[in-house]
Formats: structure tokens, sequence, C-alpha cells
């Protein structure tokens, strides 16, 4: 895990597990904060299905984990890619050639993406914990869909229009597609413990002299 | 002294011991729910199929019993999905898979270190297969909501039941795909080996 975030040039210390858990609710506190107006603005939900995808895709690399990798701007990530190992193996099964050598990454590039068993476990770890909100999910989503789709009329009888119970299901969708992609790498960024500052720091060792 | 119950390697009266037996469990499990989707799908929107597409989850609850699988090929009781826990630790359903409900066997059916890397490592692999399968679900559902298109429905229906299995079974389904057959036990006993030895 990189102890600093590189954003629009700024260094962002992110070594002590206060900086980082104020960076995941941030992050989340942002996806809710747009989830929200863009219910209030498009009742149809169309506006936010479009700002979910754009915002996992342009804004969940600077976690790191599954949107990550080792070319910019995608190397900004704090969590190494969590299929790493798994590029490595496929890279040094196949022979290199010009379309395979920009798909894979090249020796220099491992670092960046190699990880160790530790981190394999935190991987594995964060994974396990993550899976609990993900299938709650769908299965809230499975019994909405459930309940609104049998004739019995059991919702409308408490009171809940089946517009609403449709707009629900869209919401625990598209909540779900970004906690699949960012949760596994936000539980590990919230839980890690105090990192020391990366001694190759450049700014770091001007302080030390 | 009380001789010790045979432990069962029998699951829904398959035999689950080996591992070409555990895979051909987890096929059937799933033709038996594609099976039951299809036909909730093709009967739609009739009431008895909504009562049918009911059995999916009773079964995917089922099959999600076997959480580990002991060194011996039988199977331990506390299922690795969440829901479960209470259920195992009461001692119900989960608990006859075993058949060894005592004190020593609670022990011998904590999760040690393999356990849980083997636990974590097949929620990962199971994570990544149902992100994969939720994206096109949440098209499918934006497109159906986009223009009322009404065939879209049954398709996003059918979307929610095959996610909805896959969050209850996948883990458990990878666990028993990948696990390897135990190791060949050897017939000397600790008695038979010390009269060996005289």
């Amino acid at each position: 895990m990189k102890t600093e975030l590189r954003l629009f040039g700024r260094q962002i210390q992110v070594a002590t597990k206060a900086g980082r858990r104020r960076l995941v609710a941030l992050f989340y506190g942002a996806f809710a904060g747009l989830m929200l107006l863009s219910w209030f603005a498009d009742a149809t939900g169309h506006s936010a299905s479009f700002w979910t995808a754009e915002f996992t895709i342009l804004v969940s690399p600077l976690l790191g984990g599954y949107l990550s990798g080792w070319r910019t701007p995608f190397s900004a990530g704090l969590i190494k890619p969590f299929g790493g190992n798994e590029l490595i193996r496929y890279s040094s099964t196949l022979s290199r050639n010009s379309i395979l050598a920009r798909i894979y990454p090249k020796p220099e590039d491992l670092q960046a993406i190699r990880n160790d068993e530790r981190e394999l476990n935190q991987r594995d770890r964060a994974h396990f914990l993550a899976w609990r909100v993900l299938s709650g999910l769908v299965m809230a989503a499975f019994l909405l869909d459930y309940l609104e789709g049998t004739k019995l009329h059991v919702l409308q009888s408490a009171g809940v229009s089946a517009h609403a119970c449709q707009a629900a299901i869209f919401a625990i969708l598209q909540i779900g597609y970004n906690l699949s992609l960012t949760l596994p790498a936000a539980i590990i960024l919230w839980s890690e413990p105090d990192l020391d500052p990366d001694p190759a720091d450049p700014a770091l060792a001007g302080a030390a002299q | 002294m009380k001789p010790a119950t045979p432990r069962r390697r029998l699951l829904l009266f398959l035999p689950v011991g080996t591992r070409r037996s555990r895979r051909i469990f987890v096929l059937a499990h799933y033709a038996v729910a594609a099976g039951l989707i299809a036909i909730t799908t093709w009967a739609l929107p009739t009431r008895w199929s909504f009562l049918l597409l009911l059995l999916i989850p009773v079964l995917s609850l089922f099959f999600s019993l076997p959480g580990k699988i002991r060194p011996d090929g039988s199977l331990r009781s506390t299922p690795g999905f969440f829901l479960l826990r209470p259920a195992a630790r009461r001692g119900t359903t989960a608990l006859h898979l075993t058949n060894d409900g005592n004190a020593a066997a609670a022990i011998h059916d904590r999760f040690d270190e393999r356990d849980r890397a083997r636990r974590d490592s097949a929620h990962f692999v199971a994570h990544s297969y149902l992100t994969l399968a939720l994206i096109p679900f949440l098209v499918a559902v934006t497109v159906a909501y986009a223009d009322r298109s009404l065939w879209l429905f049954p398709v996003a229906f059918t979307g929610a039941s095959i996610l909805f299995i896959l969050a209850i079974t996948l883990p458990q389904a990878i666990l028993l795909w990948t696990e390897l057959d135990p190791a060949p036990e050897t017939s000397a006993t600790p008695t038979s080996l010390a009269g060996a030895a005289q």
C-alpha cells in the first residue's frame, strides 16, 4: 500500500490510519451526495445511473484495487491491483508481441502490481467482509423485485407504490455496482494500521537533512 | 467406551466424499436452479410461477449449508454463509450433516488458518464473478426502466434470481469445486501400532 496520494500534482500523506479513514469517508460521502442529487434532479434514476458509472470509473482508481494498474492514471491507486499476480502469471506464459506488450506489464512494472503473501491475505479477507454487504444488497433487490412482481399486492397494501419499489431496486443496484468495485479496497484502507512514511520520498529526505 | 459414530459423507443422499462427486453435486444444484428459473420465467407472471420461484432460495439455502470439508472428506457443520450461523450454533439442520455434535467436535470444527485462507480466497473469486454478473443486470434494468420495455422486465427478474442464487451459494460452490481429495487414510490405529511395536 502506498503512503501518499498524488492528486493534481499535490502529494497527500495517507500513512496514518486516520488520514486513510478520512479519505474513505470523503469518497463515500461524495458518492452519497452525488446519488442524492441525481435522484432529486431526475426521479427516473437514469442520471443517477450515469453518474454512478462515471464516479466509479473516474474516482475509484484513487483507492486502487480493481480499477488500479501500472500505467497513468491508474497507477495513482493506494492499493495494488487485486489481480496483479495473475497478470504476472499470464504474461510469463505468453509470447511477447506488440499487442500483448501493451496489455501485460513489463518487467519494470512488476514491483507496482506484485502482491506478497500478506497483501494477498489482506485482499482475500477484505473480499470476505465485502461479500456480506454485496450479497445483502443483491438479496434485498431480489426480495423487492419478488414482492413487487407478485400479484399478491404485499407492498401495495403497505402503502408502497410500484414506482417507489422499482426506484428502490434501481438505487440498490447502483450502490451495489459502486460497492462491488470499491468496497474491498476501502476495507483495506480503513483497517490497515499506521504505516511508516516512504523513506524514498524526497520531501521527507529533505526534512531529515 | 462408546464407539465413535461414523461421519457421514452424504448430502441430500448424494455422496460428497470425493472431488468428482462434489463437482457433480455443484453442477446438479445449478442445473436444478437453472431449470426452476427457466420454468418460472416462461410462466411469468402467473401466481403459481412466483410460488415456484420460492423453491430457489430454499434450494440455495440448503445447498449453502456445508462450509468446510474435513481432511477425511466428511462435511463440517458451520456454513460459510453468515445468515445460517445462528442456525448451526443452535444445532438445527446443519449439524445433522456431520452427526457429531459434542464439545470435542465443536473444537475440531473451528476454522484453522488454512480454512480461513481458503474461505477468504473463495470469497475473492466469488466477488469477482458476482461483480461481473451485476454489471449486465444493471444495464438491463436501466434499459428496461428507460423505455418501459415490457419484454425486458422478465429478463430483469430472471437476472435478479440468478444474482440471488450466486449471492447465496457461490463461495460454497467454489470451495466444493476446488477442494482436493483427502489423502488416503492408513488403517493402522494407535492400539495396533503399539501392538506391532511390542
